[in-house]
């Protein structure tokens, strides 16, 4: 095979390689630089957020500008309109998450190099899987993103909290890899009883609607398995044992990003292989799926009542959103996928100016993690909290806030599609969310009604995290001002899923096929 | 027709509010200062709207149109009609009165406080002037927000719990609500083939019954616990009495009429067959609340809890004017909306007086107050005798609509060969309209005459000229409505009529199911 077989088409690839470089560089900085810590800290953080940025930009300008499906190397790198929204959520965390990074270092007195590039591989191992047009590229991405994750998570090595994390993580992400490994075997092996053995994703999904209704065992378990795999990731109940304890222990800026930027790759990963094209009905996943849902959203919102730490309960409350974005998954029409692009980035806005606040609050040996270490701040540092309650607001879904807009694209979808109990499932959905709305609001109770009963420590804010809040919290609120423009090019995103389904369908008997076209199309007023 | 003229009604307090975001610290007197001359401005440029309106065209005036998310068809939609127009005018009217009456009742946060209320002041017009869904859906929980911080800063003692009741209980009805909304956003799409949730687009709906009984229950929901009705008012008195004054009148006078309102502008017309299949629970809902709202009242001895559960009492005599589909009882239940917020502003404003001077609401400790403040003890007098509904005040105009439009619903039943069951509900509340005299009278006597029974309440200040400017204008829209209605009603009244004949095509679809009430729907 020569190179020009392999379709090397590099461009397609520059924001992995530039976020790898990054990390490179950032590790060399530590090496060659000769400077106090607080100074090196400072460049590696630069370092990184300008390279996700880079790459966020070229991202979004490069890639974006052409529509349509591009792949390359060897059919198993795919730059698709999915690709490129989540690639810039994905960037978008990670380059706000570094900024955040810098403070929490500073607090801890640790050196940055391995941190900044962990993160930033993992950011890479993100990226790859968001674009991974073969299971065993997915697979890789998966691990790329998880093991600097399971690092990180237990940063703080002497706190025994940190350590549980990261142990925890590094076990429990182990046996959801295995689900996925034995899950793609499977796949394969059923594509090799069809006839044409593959991992390719379009070619598992061919074959699985190909061999609909009736699709086999092998063929059934093999996408369970993957599911579960994925779903782990997303923390989606009953597979979010890890999700509190290890958001708990990781440091702040690493549980913002796993919070937002796991979550994201994770579902691309899952529309990627079950959006759009009737895989989810053809394998007989719907109503595991509804189930999924059901459990996720009353058990993230029920567990995150009785939080007394606004981490643990950010930790359940991002249980709880999976549950609402799976929702779109659920919907399965165009506007449903459109919808989980959509919430994804609006997730990732009003978590991140959370995390930001708490970040800016917490001082060396002060972590701020309860609620009632959040008293008063209204007073102390009013233009802080005022983020945190609009991001609270936004969590619970107010309007005019980009939360709102997330959830309200998530029930119009499930209200318009049309699978039994649809209508049931939204009333779920949304009364959880009233539900949501009491643990949302205590911390604004506490940080606006309460007075303070500690003197506050002594405060060294960080120019980073202020950026990264600050950045957090205008999308938060612009995104929600004007969601126009951002709920088109999500649903012209989610469109190049319709389009290679479409390049499938022709493979696809009647039945199938109509569960392919459910979606309507809105004319446009 | 300057159509814009409403945009800056909505917009003035929102502005006013950012523009005091940006005052320099510690300026209290240039905070109030301002927060009045916003609210003045504010009711001086709806002025313009109550006389441009123009009350024979019974469609949506001083429209404006903005796109927002046209690709959904989710764009910002205001006007204002005769059903909403006075509500409009009450909200405004009360602005200024609410800052100046507020001039001294909070000791801290004085910028935060008026941003909030004038904040609260764009949200609720916002919620009334809606011309589409959305708009509305919009308001309706943007004014949660100010409210749930007006309550949970200044607040009593229970503020905490008092504020998070209130905005839960808010809150879960309106998801119910949402889901509804999009429901119907579908059905638009389905029927008209369009994107949108504009009232005109909706009301043209035709919704299966079945459809419609579960549609009208999730909107009744978060309507009937905003009224607040019967069982679901408990959140109210906690609200009342732990808000600080200028919060308790917001919530008595404009707040509490967003539900009476969402059934009057959304719930009845947009599903009429569930609302008359609901109307014998409705009406029997608000008879008890009238008649339980005025029992609790009689024995609270605390004024405050006294005067808010006679709220849930009056507002069941705006219910019970609904929910009798005539003229008579639209009109009365509408005016007697005003005349609550009026009335009861007003109450809650006095309340707020005598308790920056003594810090207490316990009426036992209270007696003789004529002979200490007797302008005090005037005014309040006039106010008791409007919420009591006395000839010559607006009390007595509302209360005697709604009653004659039951009557009249129940005498055109027992016609047409039904039950009685219709004059029981005009024989309750009339009973409560006695009850309610029992319990304010009863309230006034021990306050205000007799001997002091604490010696430390026997020296107050009367009325200070600010308080007299509060109550003026008040006392004079008492007595304008009480003796001059017409000047209102006949504001509103095509649009009341244009609202029952949409009722009446809404029940004329009904082939399927006959209802043998349909019949004598609107003959009055």
């Amino acid at each position: 095979m020569t190179p020009n077989d392999l379709d090397l088409r590099w461009g397609l690839m520059v924001p992995e390689l530039l976020v790898l470089l990054a990390g490179v560089l950032v590790l060399l900085v530590d090496t060659t630089v000769k400077a106090p810590d607080q100074d090196r800290r400072g460049i590696q953080t630069g370092i990184s957020t300008l390279a996700c940025l880079a790459a966020a930009g070229y991202t979004a300008v490069v890639l974006g500008s052409t529509s349509g499906t591009r792949t390359g190397f060897g059919e198993l790198f795919v730059v698709d309109g999915l690709a490129v929204w989540f690639k810039s959520v994905v960037l978008l965390s990670a380059a706000l998450a570094s900024l955040m990074s810098e403070r929490w270092l500073r607090n801890h007195r640790l050196t940055s190099g391995g941190f900044i590039a962990l993160l930033l591989f993992s950011t890479a191992g993100m990226l790859y899987m968001v674009s991974a047009a073969d299971l065993v590229m997915l697979f890789l991405g998966l691990e790329i993103m998880s093991i600097p994750l399971y690092v990180l998570a237990a940063s703080e090595r002497r706190n025994a909290r940190a350590v549980e994390a990261g142990l925890k993580y590094l076990v429990l992400g182990s046996l959801a890899t295995g689900f996925l490994l034995f899950g793609i075997s499977l796949l394969y092996g059923f594509t090799g009883l069809m006839g044409q053995p593959s991992t390719c994703i379009a070619d598992v999904v061919a074959a699985v609607l190909r061999s609909a209704p009736d699709v086999p065992a092998l063929a059934v378990g093999g996408g369970i398995l993957l599911f579960v795999g994925m779903v782990f990731k997303v923390g989606a109940v009953p597979f979010h044992m890890w999700t509190p304890d290890v958001y708990e222990g990781s440091p702040m800026s690493i549980t913002a990003f796993m919070s937002v930027a796991v979550k994201a790759t994770a579902f691309a990963a899952i529309l990627r292989v079950f959006g759009g094209s009737g895989v989810l009905e053809a394998l007989r996943l719907h109503d595991l799926l509804f189930a999924l849902c059901a459990l996720t959203m009353v058990v993230g919102n029920v567990a995150a009542l009785a939080q007394s730490s606004v981490k643990r309960m950010l930790a359940w409350s991002s249980v709880a959103h999976a549950g609402y974005i799976l929702l779109g998954v659920l919907a399965g029409t165009q506007d449903g996928l459109a919808a989980v692009l959509f919430y994804s980035l609006g997730y990732a806005a009003m978590n991140i100016a959370a995390f930001g606040v708490l970040v800016h609050l917490s001082e060396k040996g002060h972590e701020v993690e309860r609620l009632d270490q959040l008293r008063g701040i209204a007073t102390r540092v009013p233009l802080q909290a005022a983020i945190l309650a609009v991001s609270m607001l936004s969590l619970m879904g107010m309007p005019p806030l980009v939360g709102f807009w997330g959830k309200l694209y998530i029930f119009r979808a499930v209200v318009f599609a049309d699978f039994p109990g649809h209508i049931a499932i939204a009333v779920l959905g949304v009364l959880m969310s009233a539900v949501s709305a009491y643990y949302y609001l205590r911390v604004v109770v506490v940080s606006y009604m309460s007075d303070a009963t500690a003197p506050a420590p002594a405060h060294r804010p960080s120019f980073g995290n202020g950026l990264a809040t600050a950045t957090a919290a205008a999308l938060t609120v612009l995104i929600g001002l004007a969601p126009g423009a951002f709920l088109a090019l999500a649903r012209d995103s989610a469109e190049s899923l319709r389009a290679s389904s479409a390049a499938v369908a022709p493979a696809v008997d009647a039945s199938t096929a109509t569960a392919v076209a459910v979606s309507p199309q809105p004319p446009r007023r | 027709m300057g159509s814009n003229l409403l945009n800056w009604v909505l917009a003035l307090p929102a502005l006013g509010a950012l523009a005091l975001i940006f005052m320099p610290r510690g300026r209290v007197d240039l905070y109030r200062t301002w927060s009045l001359g916003v609210m003045i401005a504010g009711f001086l440029v709806s002025l313009g709207i109550w006389f441009g309106f123009d009350p024979a065209d019974t469609g949506m005036q001083f429209r404006s149109h903005a796109d927002w998310v046209p690709a959904w068809g989710l764009n910002w939609d205001v006007g204002v009609d005769g059903l909403s127009l006075l509500l409009v005018m009450l909200t405004t009217f009360l602005g200024p009165v609410v800052v100046l009456g507020a001039w001294n009742s909070v000791d801290k946060r004085h910028k935060e406080f008026f941003a909030h209320i004038l904040l609260l002041q764009s949200a609720m017009l916002g919620a009334f002037v809606a011309t589409n869904l959305f708009v509305f859906y919009l308001f309706w929980e943007l004014m949660l927000i100010p409210m749930f911080f007006l309550i949970g800063i200044w607040g009593g003692e229970q503020r905490l719990y008092a504020t998070v009741k209130f905005f839960l209980y808010t809150l879960v009805g309106s998801m119910l609500m949402l889901v509804a909304i999009v429901w119907l956003y579908r059905e638009v799409q389905a029927q008209a083939g369009i994107w949108s949730l504009q009232y005109a687009d909706v009301y043209g709906l035709e919704i299966a019954r079945r459809a419609q009984m579960w549609l009208f229950a999730a909107f009744a929901v978060a309507f009937a616990v905003k009224v607040p009705m019967f069982p679901v008012h408990t959140w109210l008195p906690d609200a009342h009495v732990q808000a600080p004054t200028a919060g308790s009148v917001i919530l008595a006078g404009v707040l509490l009429k967003m539900g009476t309102y969402g059934f009057l502008r959304l719930a009845m017309p947009l599903f009429p067959q569930a609302a008359l299949a609901a109307k014998p629970l409705i009406l029997t809902l608000a008879v008890v609340g009238i008649v339980y709202g005025a029992l609790v009242a009689m024995v609270q001895p605390d004024i405050k809890k006294l005067v808010a559960y006679s709220s849930v009492s009056h507002l069941g005599y705006c219910m019970l004017g609904l929910f009798v589909f005539n003229l008579q009882g639209a009109s009365g239940s509408i005016l007697q909306m005003v005349n609550h917020g009026i009335s009861t502003g007003a109450l809650f404003l006095l309340v707020g007086v005598i308790y920056e001077r003594t810090h207490s609401r316990r009426i036992y400790e209270y007696g003789g107050l004529a002979g200490i403040m007797p302008l005090y003890a005037v005014v309040f007098l006039i106010v008791t005798m409007s919420s009591i509904g006395l000839p010559g005040t607006n009390g007595f105009v509302g209360e005697f609509l709604v009653l004659l439009g039951a009557f009249l619903d129940g005498y055109s039943q027992w016609e047409a060969g039904g039950s009685l069951l219709s004059f029981t509900f005009v024989a309750v509340a009339a009973l409560g309209v006695i009850f309610g005299a029992v319990y304010m009278l009863w309230m006034v006597q021990r306050v205000f005459f007799g001997k002091p029974n604490l010696s430390r309440h026997t020296r107050l200040p009367d009325l200070s000229w600010r308080e007299i400017a509060v109550f003026a204008p008040l006392l004079v829209a008492i007595f304008w409505i009480g003796i001059y209605p017409s000047t209102f009603t006949r504001k509103m009244e095509p649009s009341i009529q244009a609202w029952l004949h949409q009722i009446e095509k809404g029940l004329e679809h009904t082939v399927a199911s006959p209802q043998p009430e349909a019949a004598s729907l609107g003959r009055h």
